[in-house]
């Protein structure tokens, strides 16, 4: 017990644990509501990288948070109320307002019917007003009374019409009220030239009286939100319902109205258009090939449907449909838990002559009822079931399967002992749980069992995901595994030998539950188990079966022949229909007595009760007979075991008659038989609980009889005596036989688990093939492979994907793509070759076929795995048809200028495919094609010119030679304008030969000319154009639509403003300095440097290329200077100039020319700028002394204070002069 | 002998007189010629030259538009979807215009508008003409100035109205023409079907549910809606009588 306990301490700690690590991910892939998404999306819940920047957000649901909170957003613009609008989707729109009320129960949001003139709309009041404020002067009626929008259409259909006839003599079929509009916009100011100009109320356009341009009866058609047939005059207006009989229909061009008009025989009357949608009639174009209309296209259509697809499991289908009728179609015979896996309801409906059909939810979240028009509503088993009489108009609907609270009911009566059943409180709890089950309001479950006891089981049993792993979209929540539990079932089986078995043997005999061994109980609790959903052994919606959702361990099996029998039920045939008619009957007769045997397992013992809680309630009444017997003989058993011998015989007798009782089927006579039994045993004080004394008085006379009549034959006394010693014997015998006895017990379990689709998946590509939509679910109810690929694309598919697959796919050509004389030459499993070449600039479809649904790419280049291959050759979808449409020439891979095609080429792809497995072909498939040399439409294009475009010309230029190079042989013109070709005047001179291919430019044509009439200071642009071919007649060359447009600019010529230096020079290292200006570019040149004026000898300024340039020189020895400046510009404009100077070199100290006194001041001059100092005490080296005023001057002072004054003075090129002075 | 002197005079007199008529009747000829191919440059003969510009542009929102327009109706009145709000069909990025309230089977409405959708289709037609319009191949022998342009489309009931707001002057010596918009229609209901797709929404915002068979009757078949179910969703696709134009949407379900 400890260890126990222990281990289920552990356990707990173990799956807290385990969660813990799983909380993990959930968090990181955690979705959040944002007010604003990075697309601009409010109120997302999404991953919360998808918020934009500064969103508000939160960690739960839109609807929970206050920003994205519902409730009414009211447009202020247009006047339209949306439902259900989350707060911040309205915020963000100008001119919105919010309010709480979720169905905008707000007056702005009232609905009412707008009237503009004759037109009406069922709309909000500011709606209306904005409508009509498109219109001015037009008044609008807004009537709240209205309250259905047929009601305000109504309102309106009796608007007044005419003939709204203008000045011109045209004329417009409208209202009075457009035709004031229209009148006064005509002519606002003039007179009425046209005496008839105005609204004429219920007249033609085409009435003669009215002297319009229009003539009668030109054609018939339809007109919008009207169901008859017209007339239309020659000027489109309508005229009256069509009829054959013109002059009638015309009604001297007055308005006929609908009721006088002709009346139709019937649909497609070739003679009347008097259609009528409520009667099943439209106006609509004549497309059969009888009864075509006398005149015009137009009839009145058939709005009814006799082409629906009949379908023996959907019975309602068998007859003819009217206009609007709506009607359920199944996959097989549903309800009472047929339906099988896969399985899915539908509901299609006539409109218009076509049948839509509408697929109720997967999963059979919703189910397909239906009903007769004005007959009271059906219980589901009718609904399911209905066959309608021709006349009879039926009408259905996809509603919400309420299966989800059936196992709520069974709930209830978990607490019922077996004893119990067939007690009145019993069983009116259990009827209570019967009409809660069949309870249609609340649920959509079935009743399976009596008044005494049952079982409430899904009336549709709900779809579950059944196949393992994978996937959380598009699956319900619900556990497979859970749901299919609730259907498991047990059954305890009691086997018992004699002590001795002197007559009988001592072989183990079935004593209890041994219904439990036949094959019945098994094909029971498997129906129960299926009821509960995808569960158990059962077929799938196209009748293929498997045992494996049913584990048991019982020694029989649901076997193929099961399978089968499921299949015939659920999928009738016009041959076996009729004997299913009772649905009920056909799939419970063959389980009825078996389920008597649950209920029987159920009451062996209050143990045996408890292993069957949530599941084994079931059936127990139909186990009460058996289960009197049993009681009756134990108690036989207890009796003999206390050695109440003297009531032994009673005891027996009972239980004898009980069994036998039991074996009859009289229930209540074996339960009283069993309880005469147990009361016996009471008296004979085996249980200390005497509980029914009328009972024991029975007991009572039953022994007094058998008394008398042992009493009768009292003169046998003595005979009796030794019958009695045998008897005496035999009981002893019995006790010991008894006593010695072996018993055991066996369990024979059903385990209801998800069902197994079929191995394999050959029939994974019948998925759709029905017409009816694949998904998911009834995908993988086709094959344990099947999957669904290509989700949400064209080309989505149930395929066979095999784990084991490794098989690449195999690739053969398509010839069903080609184009019609295209024929080709094939090699198995290498490829094709077109052999006929490809019309250059015609599409051309290459087509291949895969064995299996895969994905195919190309190179023109071989042996590139799949993966590196360049494009995709076809659907990038798994599909079987690959094909790839190309144009020559053309770009098969954009972005691979390898792949250019250009006609007169060959070319071969390299295919490769790759299966949903992710096999992919390790061997290139080749396609070979060639194209046609296509014409030449090509115009010839202009590569390279002499001179750069946009380059500068030198001032004063008014023509240059100039050259252009063309891609092949052409003739060129040029013009100063940008004109045709053939408009151009001047000529260049072209090498048109395909020999004359330039000797600067391989490859290229040379044209020569000489462009004239250059100006200066300004662009000079002109248009060059070329026509190729010369050789060829005019029609097959082609010339340039577009100039090339050349520029030349125009400049003035060059300046130089200035150069230095000049004159005398007392130092040795000058800059010559020259600065432009003008020119081509402002000034902007490139200069150079010589001695002579001679352009030739310059050497570039060290500086230059710019308006200043410079050019130092260093060390020049005494003497005169001459240099030139070449100056030029990027227009070739040339300038010179030139400078001379004289360098004098000073090597001599500075001299005092004069020495004098002032005052107290010492002045000295010097012969030259020079900076000086002194000292009063001896002779000093520059730097050293006192300096003096004036530096870098001829004139210098010191304080006259001292007798003597040595002064150095250095000069600018520092020569230093010493000098001593007496003052 | 004078007299033949005399007679050839006069001969040649006529030759001359006849030479000069010829030469006049040339000239004449030549102007009229002038007047009428070169003539005069006035406002009508560009109003005459911008024809072919018109042509040109409406041409180009002809070839441009349709393929929006049919776009925005497959997609559920979006061209650009964002993540999460919408599902693929067959190969198709189908807007969800009401997205499911968890536990409940209202949805809350994801407030499309006309606007939206015009605005929408402004930016995708606008994008196209980029690459249609070229006006410069209609410049020759004039001066033309044209303005920036902006697409304005207007949704009806029954149709489309895309203007093309895009300033154009010829301008050729004094003669001067300015032609600034340039509008086409397209017969495609949509706004009739958006009317319709909203009062789906509003069934569903309210109900949960909506009845498509009797809106169809109630209508006098004048829609046809199809609905399919994709678990969880559900989808409309909406139909005018007799028009081929289609307008789809999702509505977000729930699974269970």
């Amino acid at each position: 017990m400890k260890i126990k306990a222990l281990f289920q301490i552990f356990l707990i700690v173990g799956a807290m644990f385990s969660i813990s690590l799983v909380a993990e991910p959930v968090k990181a892939q955690q979705k959040v509501c944002c007010e604003q998404t990075t697309s601009g999306d409010f109120c997302q819940y999404t991953t919360a990288d998808n918020c934009a920047q500064g969103s508000l957000q939160a960690p739960t649901n839109c609807e929970q948070t206050s920003f994205c909170k519902l409730g009414c957003g009211y447009d202020n613009n247009d006047g339209r109320c949306f439902k259900n609008t989350p707060r911040a989707a309205c915020n963000k729109e100008e001119g919105c307002f919010w309010s709480e009320s979720k169905v905008c129960d707000i007056p702005q949001c009232q609905k009412g019917c707008c009237i503009l003139s004759n037109e009406c709309s069922f709309t909000t009041q500011l709606s209306c007003r904005n409508e009509a404020g498109n219109y001015p002067g037009l008044n609008y009626t807004f009537d709240t009374g209205i309250t259905t929008e047929a009601q305000c259409i109504d309102t309106c259909r009796s608007a007044e019409k005419g003939a709204c006839v203008s000045a011109d003599g045209s004329c417009k079929f409208a209202t009075r009220e457009s035709c004031i509009e229209t009148s006064e916009t005509i002519q606002p100011n003039a007179t009425k030239i046209n005496p008839n100009v105005g609204f004429h109320p219920e007249v033609l356009c085409s009435n003669p009286q009215l002297g319009t341009n229009c003539a009668s009866q030109q054609y018939t058609s339809c007109l919008p939100d009207k169901d008859e047939v017209y007339w239309f005059d020659s000027c489109g207006n309508p005229e009256n319902i069509y009829s054959s009989n013109k002059v009638q229909s015309y009604n001297r061009g007055f308005v006929l109205p609908k009721t006088q008009s002709c009346a139709i025989s019937g649909p497609n009357d070739k003679n009347c258009g008097n259609c009528d949608f409520v009667t099943g009639t439209l106006c609509g174009l004549f497309d059969g090939r009888e009864n075509k209309p006398a005149f015009g296209d137009y009839s009145c259509q058939d709005l009814s449907c006799d082409n629906t697809d009949a379908s023996q499991t959907s019975p309602s289908s068998l007859t003819d449909k009217k206009l609007g009728e709506s009607w359920c179609d199944y996959d097989s015979l549903v309800g009472f838990g047929l339906d099988p896996v896969g399985s899915r309801h539908f509901r299609k409906l006539c409109i218009n002559g076509k049948i839509l059909t509408e697929a109720c939810k997967d999963f059979r979240e919703e189910m397909c009822i239906q009903g007769v028009q004005g007959q009271p509503p059906l219980s589901n088993p009718a609904s399911v079931d209905l066959i309608p009489d021709g006349s009879e108009y039926v009408e259905a609907a996809c509603r919400d399967n309420r299966w989800q609270t059936c196992e709520s009911i069974n709930d209830k009566l978990k607490d019922i002992k077996p004893e119990d059943i067939g007690d009145g409180e019993t069983n009116k709890l259990v009827s209570r749980a019967k009409s809660d089950c069949e309870n249609i309001q609340a649920r959509d479950c079935q009743w399976i069992g009596n008044d005494e006891y049952g079982k409430c089981i899904p009336f549709v049993p709900p779809g579950l995901k059944f196949w393992p792993g994978e996937g959380e979209n598009a699956v319900p929540a619900a556990d497979a595994t859970a749901q299919c539990d609730k259907g498991s079932s047990a059954c305890k089986v009691v086997f018992e030998r004699p002590g001795i078995g002197l007559f009988e043997g001592r072989d183990w005999k079935c004593v209890q539950g041994c219904e439990c061994l036949e094959k019945d109980y098994l094909r029971s609790s498997n129906d129960v188990c299926k009821s509960y959903g995808d569960c158990g052994a059962y077929v799938n919606y196209i009748g293929e079966g498997t045992v494996e959702g049913l584990t048991e361990n019982s020694k029989h099996d649901i076997t193929d022949a099961d399978i089968a029998g499921y299949k015939e039920v659920i999928l009738p045939n016009d041959k076996n229909r009729g004997q299913y008619q009772n649905k009920f009957n056909a799939f419970f007769s063959k389980t009825w007595p078996a389920l008597t045997v649950i209920g029987a397992g159920l009451l062996i013992s209050n143990e045996a009760f408890g292993l069957f809680t949530g599941t084994g309630h079931a059936f127990i009444r139909f186990g009460a007979a058996r289960a009197s017997e049993e009681v009756a003989r134990r108690a036989a058993v207890e009796a003999l075991k206390n050695n109440h011998v003297t009531n032994n015989e009673i005891l027996k007798a009972a239980g004898d008659q009980a069994a036998a009782a039991a074996r009859a089927g009289t229930t209540e006579a074996a339960k009283a038989a069993g309880q005469a039994a147990r009361d016996a045993a009471i008296k004979s004080g085996i249980v200390d609980n005497p509980a029914n004394k009328a009972l024991l008085d029975n007991i009572r006379d039953e022994a007094a009889k058998n008394a008398a009549q042992t009493a009768g034959v009292g003169t046998l006394q003595t005979v009796m005596s030794v019958i009695n010693i045998i008897s005496t014997i035999y009981t002893i015998y019995s006790l010991l036989d008894i006593l010695l006895a072996d018993t055991k017990t066996e369990t024979i379990s059903v385990t209801c688990n998800p069902w197994v689709a079929p191995l394999g998946g050959e029939s994974c590509e019948d998925c759709g093939k029905d017409g009816k939509p694949c998904s998911e679910y009834r995908c993988k109810s086709l094959g344990q492979l099947c999957q669904l690929v290509n989700e949400g694309t064209k080309e989505e598919a149930c395929i066979n994907q095999h784990p084991n697959d490794v098989n690449t796919p195999i690739i053969s050509a398509n010839r069903d793509v080609l184009e019609p004389g295209q024929t080709i030459t094939e090699v198995s499993r290498a490829g094709f070759k077109i052999n006929e070449k490809i019309e250059p600039f015609t599409p051309v479809n290459l087509g291949l076929i895969t064995n299996e649904p895969a994905v195919c790419k190309y190179s023109l280049e071989t042996n590139k795995k799949y993966e590196e291959k360049d494009g995709i050759f076809g659907s990038p979808n798994y599909v079987y048809n690959h094909t790839q449409l190309i144009t020559l020439p053309g770009e098969l891979a954009e972005n691979q200028t390898l792949l250019k095609l250009t006609n007169g080429g060959e070319y071969t792809l390299y295919v490769r495919c790759q299966d949903a497995s992710g096999n992919a072909n390790e061997r290139d498939y080749y396609v070979k094609f060639a194209v046609r040399p296509g014409p030449d439409l090509t115009p010839p294009k202009i590569e390279v010119t002499s001179i750069a475009n946009n380059a500068f010309i030198a001032a004063n230029t008014t023509e240059t030679n100039f050259k252009a190079y063309v891609n092949e042989p052409s003739q060129c013109r040029w013009s100063t304008n940008d004109i045709e070709y053939d408009l151009m005047t001047s000529e260049f001179t072209c090498s048109t030969s395909t020999l004359g291919i330039s000797s600067v430019y391989a490859g290229l044509y040379e044209c020569d000319t000489t462009l004239t009439g250059l100006k200066a200071n300004q662009k000079n642009t002109f248009y060059f154009r070329c026509k190729d071919k010369p050789s060829k007649p005019d029609n097959e060359r082609n010339v340039n639509v577009e100039s090339y447009m050349f520029s030349l600019s125009g400049t003035v010529p060059l300046e130089i403003t200035s150069i230095t230096p000049s004159g005398q020079l007392f130092e040795n290292s000058p800059t010559l300095k020259v600065t432009t200006a003008k020119g081509a570019e402002n000034g902007k040149a490139r200069c150079g440097y010589s001695t002579d004026n001679n352009v030739n000898n310059a050497v570039e300024f060290a500086t230059t290329n710019s308006v200043n340039h410079e050019q130092p020189f260093t060390s020049l020895e005494s003497g005169s200077y001459t240099y030139y400046a070449h100056c030029i510009d990027a227009g070739g404009n040339l300038e010179t100039a030139s400078t001379t100077f004289t360098v004098t070199v000073d090597n001599f100290a500075p001299v005092i020319t004069k020495i004098y006194t002032k005052a107290t001041v010492l002045h000295i001059e010097l012969n030259e700028k020079t900076k000086c100092e002194y000292s009063n005490t001896g002779a000093i080296s520059f730097g050293e002394g006192t300096p003096m005023t004036g530096d870098d001057t001829k004139v210098h002072e010191a304080v006259l204070d001292s007798s003597v004054y040595y002064v150095v003075c250095k000069d600018l090129r520092n020569n230093v002069g010493n000098f001593r002075i007496y003052p | 002998m004078e007299r033949m002197k005399m007679d050839k005079r006069g001969q040649l007199t006529a030759f001359i007189i006849l030479g000069i008529l010829v030469l006049a009747v040339i000239i004449l000829v030549f102007y009229m010629r002038g007047q009428f191919f070169f003539g005069p440059v006035t406002s009508s003969n560009l109003a005459n030259r911008i024809v072919p510009i018109r042509e040109h542009i409406t041409g180009c929102v002809q070839e441009v538009s349709p393929e929006p327009i049919e776009r925005i109706g497959m997609q559920g009145g979006h061209l650009k979807t964002g993540d999460d709000t919408y599902r693929n069909r067959e190969g198709i990025p189908i807007s969800y215009l009401c997205y499911n309230i968890e536990g409940q089977p209202q949805c809350y409405n994801r407030m499309l508008l006309i606007s939206e959708m015009e605005k929408e289709l402004n930016d995708a037609i606008k994008k196209g003409l980029a690459t249609c319009v070229n006006v410069n191949q209609y410049k020759k022998g004039f001066d033309m100035q044209t303005g920036s342009m902006e697409v304005e489309t207007d949704i009806g009931d029954e149709n489309i109205v895309v203007t093309v707001k895009y300033p154009i002057t010829l301008i050729k010596g004094d003669a001067k023409i300015t032609e600034d918009m340039f509008s086409v229609n397209f017969n495609y209901p949509l706004g009739r079907l958006y009317d319709v797709s909203q009062d789906i929404i509003d069934m569903h915002t309210e109900f949960g549910g909506f009845d498509q068979l009797s809106y169809m009757l109630d209508h006098r078949g004048q829609y046809l809606i199809e609905v399919k179910k994709p678990y969880p969703d559900t989808q409309y696709i909406l139909q005018a009588k007799d028009k081929p134009y289609l307008f789809q949407f999702f509505i977000q379900g729930e699974p269970a």
